[in-house]
């Protein structure tokens, strides 16, 4: 049967799935398919994927420890650090440009607009900069940046069909792995239909490079076609995971199964913020 | 049957595993019936077209044997439909999913959207049933080499073209061993090379007598694999038998079905006096065949 087949592209060709166990000769793609996901063997890759994800509680409770940014940003400077060196670099990038519009936001809230007692940095008018709200908005920012890191390192290393799979097996609803897996495809999958509809409207003569105005009417024109396209689609989606069994009742399996490990860990970490949070309160 | 005088509809046979009688469904959100006084039953190992002009009820026929009507999409009904034995408003739930593979007229919609990789696609219903890693592994590479995307197993779905798509939902249903195929219209929205593709798989399939219900407005590419063809017009059965047999009827050559060339040209020709036999060719390759035949006949004698 599939002796040729089998040979297109096993597991054990690519070495960016380090935490799965070959149920056979299984195949799988190096293709990038999710926006965050980076195929890689680095140790986190290789790092159990509800390991990472048990370590974004407590890296996140430990951000709120103290009065200040300071504990966040040792977490945020050791955590760049760390894929730095880790030769993940990209994934802190990825998560700085992630937070890059969210921290303009707390600054122009904290720093600009809100209100303070104390005497502003520097005032135009209405508008003054403030030492204290300027403060807050960086200590709010770099609390955040850590949980950003967190999610994003945990989730950039590690294939979702493998992170989908890792719940299954700890008994997470199939239901919302799908979710999951149908989130991470979702961009890309929204990108592609709208390309093909403007693309279509191009050929009919549509402008997308004039003016502004031009622009904007182009972009209702792309609106309309993909919402319905993508709600007749959704119908056509509900049959078709029907009909593969996607309400059947009882237990799923995998192709390729995740090597159980690391459960010590995993509650270890989980457990490690109990105390962060109760030290993150009283200080 | 119903119709206007056209060919009777055949009388139900021990090998049928769907049977409508008296069979009327409304959508919740449709003003009339898509299916009216249905009297049909379809029969096990075999290749059957329906066809008819839009709105003449074929998806509606095609979603009720797949189990998807009257739920998951809901209406009213009278009347019965039993599909392998279960009648559909109280088989258990998944009883007709789990049996019947559906392939849509659309490529793409109807792939998961959770997968990476064609292989993952396939898994995907298997991972669904349960299944050992090792028969999952085995059964989906067995259905991808099967309709010939042994290549393309850790491709991107997104990046097959419609045809090797259209393949890839079927290589679903074959991997979780359905009996009985309902392909709804698979060609309509591919090019010359992708129907190609389909229908040369369909042709395969209906040579090792897999149970095939396959809704198609042109009936230009499957006539000759059709073991029977139903026409349904309004919600209603207008002609059911052999394809040969009822396209020889002028009357279901009026325009409201796409019947291939070589068929119109046979009539045209009887009209005109030059019989090329009592049923129209399927083919054009029969057409050929016919009209080399006739002259022969007409070459003088030495």
């Amino acid at each position: 049967m599939a002796s040729r087949a089998r040979r297109v592209a096993p597991l054990a060709d690519h070495d960016d799935h380090p935490d799965v166990v070959e149920a056979d000769t299984a195949t799988w793609s190096p293709a990038r398919v999710a926006e965050l996901y980076d195929i890689g063997n680095t140790w986190l890759h290789r790092t159990h994927p509800l390991t990472k994800l048990s370590a974004v509680l407590p890296l996140t409770v430990a951000g709120f420890v103290g009065d200040g940014a300071g504990v966040p940003v040792i977490l945020l400077a050791v955590a760049i650090v760390t894929l730095v060196v880790s030769r993940l670099g990209i994934i802190a990038l990825k998560s700085l440009r992630l937070m890059a519009p969210m921290t303009l936001a707390l600054v122009i809230i904290h720093g600009v607009v809100r209100p303070y007692d104390s005497e502003p940095l520097a005032a135009w008018g209405p508008i003054s900069v403030n030492a204290e709200g300027l403060a807050l908005a960086g200590t709010t920012a770099a609390r955040l940046a850590v949980f950003v890191i967190a999610v994003t390192a945990a989730m950039a290393t590690v294939h979702p069909k493998i992170f989908a799979t890792a719940l299954i097996q700890r008994g997470v609803s199939h239901k919302l792995a799908y979710a999951y897996l149908a989130g991470a495809e979702l961009i890309p999958e929204m990108r592609l239909r709208a390309t093909q509809i403007l693309e279509a409207q191009q050929s009919r003569g549509f402008d997308t490079k004039g003016s502004l105005p031009r622009r904007l009417r182009t972009l209702f024109a792309l609106l309309k076609p993909l919402l319905v396209s993508s709600l007749i689609g959704v119908e056509m989606r509900t049959l078709a995971l029907e009909s593969r069994g996607f309400s059947l009742p009882g237990r799923r399996t995998a192709a390729v199964a995740v090597r159980e490990r690391g459960r010590l860990l995993q509650r270890s970490l989980l457990l490690a913020s109990i105390p962060l949070l109760v030290l993150a309160i009283i200080w | 049957m119903s119709g206007a005088g056209l060919p009777e509809t055949e009388s139900l046979a021990t090998s049928t595993f769907a049977t409508f009688e008296d069979f009327t469904f409304q959508y919740d959100t449709a003003s009339e019936p898509s299916l009216t006084d249905l009297n049909l039953g379809l029969r096990a190992d075999q290749l059957t077209l329906i066809s008819g002009p839009s709105g003449g009820g074929k998806s509606t026929l095609a979603r009720v044997v797949a189990g998807f009507i009257p739920r998951p999409l809901g209406g009213s009904f009278e009347g019965t439909a039993r599909v392998l034995g279960h009648d559909v408003d109280t088989a258990p739930p998944h009883a007709l999913t789990e049996a019947v593979g559906v392939v849509f007229d659309n490529p793409f919609d109807q792939l998961t959207a959770a997968t990476s990789t064609a292989f993952d696609e396939v898994a995907y219903a298997l991972e669904n049933e349960g299944l050992p890693p090792a028969e999952i592994v085995a059964r989906a590479l067995e259905a991808l080499e099967s309709v010939g995307l042994a290549e393309m197993t850790g491709r991107h779905p997104r990046r097959l073209s419609g045809g090797q798509s259209q393949r890839l939902a079927i290589a679903c249903a074959l991997a979780q061993r359905k009996p009985i195929l309902v392909l709804d219209d698979p060609t309509s929205q591919l090019d010359p090379t992708g129907r190609e593709e389909v229908v040369s798989l369909v042709r395969t399939l209906r040579d090792v007598n897999t149970t095939v219900v396959l809704v198609a407005q042109d009936l230009g590419h499957w006539l000759e694999m059709a073991d029977r063809l139903v026409i349904l017009d309004g919600g209603r059965v207008t002609a059911d038998g052999h394809p040969a047999t009822l396209l020889a009827d002028p009357r279901l050559l009026d325009g409201r079905i796409l019947v291939p060339r070589c068929v119109t040209v046979w009539a045209d020709l009887r009209r005109r006096g030059i019989a090329l036999g009592d049923t129209p060719p399927l083919t054009t390759d029969q057409l050929v065949s016919s009209l080399r035949n006739l002259g022969r006949e007409r070459e003088p004698t030495p």
